[in-house]
């Protein structure tokens, strides 16, 4: 498979945004900025 | 026709969402405890199937017996010994309080599916006559040394105030001076501070506030220009002035100071078909953005479910397939109160961790309860206050959701759905432990949306792989 890490990785948004923001440091591109995981008129934080 | 619209949407034991992720990937979403889509390399994917068989129920192993068994018990996907690996500690573990400020009760449009109780709609500038729908200047300061006091006194991490209304930016000078004096009470909490605003707003005056105390801004919108200008506009003197362009122009504005408001978008009867041009626009101006339905006071009929389900479910199917690989999907395009890494046992924290404070510093369960205060920080503390949330019969759920009983509990979607805003149920039914209004709609829309967001993992995920190759 070519996914271009060890292919025995399950891969989630953690390991994703680890990828992505070592990346956006290399490259200076940054990801969209956006509104935090809390945000909405409900703040549902559980 | 819609054959059931009560009981559980699902009566299955919550099990595992397993599926294609395109081309490359399989994936694993587990209902029963929560902790995000995970995408499975082809020899992991393969010892969950068997291990799965024809059931969707979670796997429990006496040990691991081959690597892939490691994996799959470490996300999650697995139990060992009828228990799941302990998740590390989270920043979120600390306690944390969010409140909704609600600084003013005046708002300068009229939405007619507003949900906040007796407010004064289109209210232009908060004049002499007006001031009595904001608060005051010594009720400000008062809520913010009683939050201090009750940060300090109960060890809370973490303080989010989100400024809201009504139209909070009528009183940007009151916030302003809430702000001042929060920070300058210098408790060992960190705070942080969000507005919920309508976007209509003189930038010069507003932005400052926004830029000096770090606001994270959250801006609501309905879909698309021509609907958005039906539903949200000012009354001039000549008539309706829709307010698209100045929201359009504000969040340029914003945008020039460095921040980048969130789109909350509450899905009609009259704007669900234009929900992919509106994800198109905003997407494309790089903001996020959250769909929710409309939370009325009457049950919605089972053709509009039906109808509003297929055109979200098709939409997330096809938004997932195009969306910008720049976003976090499950975040970005956020349905409702959604949360895919956290095991819930009703949708919001209300009563826990989350209250709403009124312009005169009356304490209720949420915005949609301002007209039920339980207190009065003004003249009471706020521990005494929200103390009645675990006795009040009307908010006991929300503070205990285990004591929640009905329906909801016995559906599949028990934790993920969490059986949406319990206000709202209450509002239409009467009571809380019912699903929600919308259960259709969530119950069907659930798998695809779970499906959805393992679809753009995968996208971005192979993204990497061309990188690092």
């Amino acid at each position: 498979m070519e996914n271009g890490i060890n292919e025995n990785l399950v891969v989630d948004e953690a390991m994703l945004r680890q990828w992505e923001s070592a990346q956006a440091h290399h490259t200076s591109q940054s990801a969209i900025a956006t509104e935090s995981d809390d945000d909405c008129d409900c703040q549902d934080c559980d | 026709m819609i054959e059931k619209l009560h009981g559980p949407f699902s009566a299955r034991l919550p099990g595992l969402i397993t599926g294609a992720a395109g081309d490359s990937w399989r994936f694993a979403f587990n209902l029963l405890e929560p902790r995000g889509v995970k995408l499975l390399p082809p020899n992991t994917a393969k010892r969950l199937d068997a291990l799965v068989g024809d059931s969707n129920a979670v796997p429990n192993l006496k040990a691991p017996e081959i690597p892939e068994d490691s994996a799959l018990y470490e996300h999650g996907l697995v139990t060992i010994g009828s228990r799941y690996q302990p998740t590390a500690a989270r920043p979120t573990d600390e306690r944390t309080l969010n409140v909704w400020l609600h600084i003013s009760n005046a708002c300068n449009i009229g939405c007619f599916y507003c949900y906040i109780p007796d407010l004064q709609k289109n209210v232009v500038k908060i004049h002499e006559r007006a001031r009595q729908f904001v608060v005051d200047d010594t009720s400000a300061k008062a809520i913010a040394k009683r939050l201090a006091e009750h940060c300090a006194a109960n060890q809370i991490g973490r303080l989010h105030v989100k400024f809201a209304g009504g139209e909070p930016t009528l009183a940007i000078r009151e916030i302003d001076l809430f702000c001042e004096e929060l920070m300058s009470l210098r408790v060992p909490t960190k705070i942080s501070f969000g507005i919920l605003t309508n976007g209509v707003f003189s930038p010069d005056v507003v932005i400052p506030t926004f830029v000096n105390f770090k606001f994270k801004v959250s801006i609501s919108i309905d879909g698309t220009q021509a609907n958005h200008d039906k539903i949200r506009f000012t009354r001039a003197s000549r008539g309706r002035s829709g307010t698209w362009s100045t929201i359009q122009e504000n969040i340029l504005r914003l945008k020039e100071v460095g921040i980048n408001p969130y789109i909350l978008h509450t899905i009609t009867r009259s704007n669900f078909t234009q929900i992919d041009l509106f994800a198109e626009y905003f997407s494309s101006i790089g903001c996020g953005f959250r769909l929710s339905l409309e939370r009325s006071d009457h049950a919605v009929e089972p053709e509009l479910q039906k109808k509003i389900s297929g055109t979200l479910t098709h939409f997330y199917r096809s938004f997932s397939e195009f969306a910008p690989l720049e976003i976090r999907f499950d975040r970005d395009a956020k349905f409702s109160e959604w949360t895919l890494d956290k095991k819930k046992h009703i949708a919001c924290s209300s009563c826990r961790k989350y209250f709403a404070i009124s312009q005169r510093g009356e304490i209720s369960s949420c915005q949609m309860r301002l007209d039920e205060p339980v207190g009065d920080l003004i003249s009471d503390s706020i521990q005494n206050a929200i103390g009645r949330f675990s006795t009040d019969k009307r908010t006991s759920i929300l503070h205990s959701p285990l004591s929640k009983i009905g329906d909801c509990t016995q559906c599949e979607y028990r934790h993920t759905c969490a059986g949406g805003c319990p206000q709202h149920t209450r509002n239409v039914y009467g009571e809380m432990d019912r699903p929600s209004p919308w259960c259709y709609v969530y119950g069907s829309l659930f798998p695809a949306y779970v499906q959805a967001c393992a679809t753009h993992l995968a996208r971005r995920a192979n993204k990497h792989s061309a990188h690092t190759l």
